[in-house]
């Protein structure tokens, strides 16, 4: 059975700083670590812009999202369509989430980006804008999933959308050749996505094979260096990345 | 310290085009703005030009492009980088025809959003500014199903400016897209730099806009404009 290394890291961004808004970024990271098989999952979240609480609502369904799939890995993966029933868990999360904090539902809005792997299988989700690809053992770095935005660009879906029953895209399949996986949001989008081509650009496969030869921890370190004094001055935006790294 | 935790240079990352704001000013020139009227417009429009350019990220984002009307519709500057744009001089004569003048913007910012998505560029939702002295001498119908048909799917922004008290102020609200059907109203051609100054610090905001982000833009009241409801 395959073991993995994962890493992730958030920043604010400059346009956050200057309009007094906290960094609405988050990533989180979870294995479990079993006798009926290893759990590895990542998640990342994009706070809305004006709703002042995103930053709990991704901080809340970054970690939810992952304990739920831990402990649902078998059922999610063999379900036909599971899309439904995980939006119906993240919906359910983010009104008690919103009910115990006495935070409007809407304020509580995110983008969600995750990856969880257990016995050789993933299964991959994103909710809005952001980008997840994957890399394999001939060093393809492929887009898994686009960014789904609405035609507009300060328009995209939220895990608070419940008007969009389609706004969350699974992929499920087996790792087979996947020897790697990267998630990040539309801040770091702007440097690592060619969104002429629609592709990553392959300093992505420099920043996932980053993984072979260090620690989760020295990567992380390096991973917030790189976001604050490289990428995060393309934009204004939060900038958050998350990568995966079989080992 | 942290020198050895960079594996990224600036050269490593993809230079993604600017996400552009395309905005068309729709501007009446009939007869009836003759003279003073017509060469203060020219002045704000100019005003405007100059306030996006001396916006550090503005002047990436917006583009500008401009229709007249009078008799005829006629786009006198079509969508280009800013730095590349001269205004043209404006001259009034002739009828209204006000209908035809906003399916022109309309077909002409269909056609950049079009250029943007063959492109890979991201683009924001298209502005357009109706400005009008007086009546429409053609028919409206078609452009206002238009319009509202994009406003409601929030596909358009259109503010509606009348210049004046002779502009038909009922006219103006069936193509607003601004909340209870508002229209500005500029009060005399000496205050169209301040309805500019207005604009350009209103479509600075959307250029810096990020997902989710609800753009309140700056009070009209204080630019010195009125807002009919």
């Amino acid at each position: 059975m395959s073991k993995w290394k994962i890493a992730s890291s958030y920043i604010i961004g400059q346009g956050h700083i200057q309009k007094d808004i906290p960094c609405q970024d988050r990533t989180f990271k979870l294995v479990n670590k079993s006798s009926k098989g290893n759990f590895y999952g990542l998640s990342l979240a994009d706070g809305a812009g004006s709703c002042k609480h995103s930053d709990i609502g991704a901080e809340h369904i970054t970690k939810k999202i992952l304990h739920f799939l831990n402990s649902k890995f078998l059922y999610i993966s063999k379900k036909k369509n599971p899309s439904n029933y995980i939006l119906r868990f993240i919906e359910k999360e983010l009104k008690s989430l919103s009910h115990k904090r006495n935070i409007i539902f809407k304020d509580l809005s995110s983008t969600l980006l995750f990856i969880a792997i257990k016995d050789n299988k993933f299964i991959i989700g994103h909710i809005g804008d952001g980008v997840i690809g994957v890399l394999d053992k001939n060093s393809n770095l492929k887009t898994l999933s686009k960014p789904m935005n609405g035609e507009f660009s300060n328009s995209t879906f939220f895990t608070t959308s419940t008007y969009y029953k389609h706004r969350l895209r699974i992929i499920k399949g087996s790792i087979k050749e996947s020897i790697g996986f990267i998630l990040m949001s539309d801040g770091t989008e702007e440097s690592l996505y060619d969104k002429q081509k629609e592709s990553l650009i392959d300093s992505n496969k420099i920043i996932i094979n980053w993984l072979n030869k260090n620690s989760e921890t020295k990567v992380e370190e390096g991973l917030y260096h790189n976001l604050e004094q490289i990428i995060s001055k393309q934009t204004s935006d939060d900038c958050s990345i998350g990568i995966m790294k079989r080992c | 310290m942290a020198q050895n935790l960079m594996i990224l240079r600036q050269q490593d990352l993809v230079s993604n085009p600017t996400t552009r704001l395309p905005v068309c000013l729709c501007l009446d020139v009939s007869g009836s703005m003759h003279g003073k009227p017509i060469e203060e417009l020219r002045k704000g429009v100019q005003y405007f030009f100059e306030a996006i350019k001396s916006d550090e990220i503005a002047r990436y984002s917006v583009e500008l492009s401009i229709v007249v009307f009078q008799s005829n519709v006629t786009t006198i500057l079509d969508f280009a980088n800013i730095d590349r744009q001269r205004i043209p001089s404006l001259t009034a004569s002739g009828l209204t025809s006000m209908g035809a003048g906003v399916e022109l913007a309309l077909d002409i910012l269909e056609k950049r959003k079009s250029e943007y998505s063959a492109k890979g560029v991201d683009y924001y939702q298209p502005w357009m500014v109706l400005m009008t002295d007086g009546y429409p001498t053609d028919n409206t119908s078609n452009a206002i199903n238009k319009v509202n048909r994009l406003g409601n799917n929030k596909k358009l922004t259109l503010f509606p400016v009348a210049i004046g008290n002779s502009a038909d102020i009922s006219i103006l609200k069936e193509f607003s897209t601004m909340n209870q059907n508002a229209v500005l109203k500029v009060k005399s051609a000496q205050y169209f730099k301040d309805f500019f100054e207005w604009l350009s610090q209103s479509v600075a905001m959307v250029s810096q806009s990020i997902p989710g982000e609800k753009i309140t833009a700056p009070n009209p009241r204080d630019f010195n404009l009125e807002i009919e409801l």
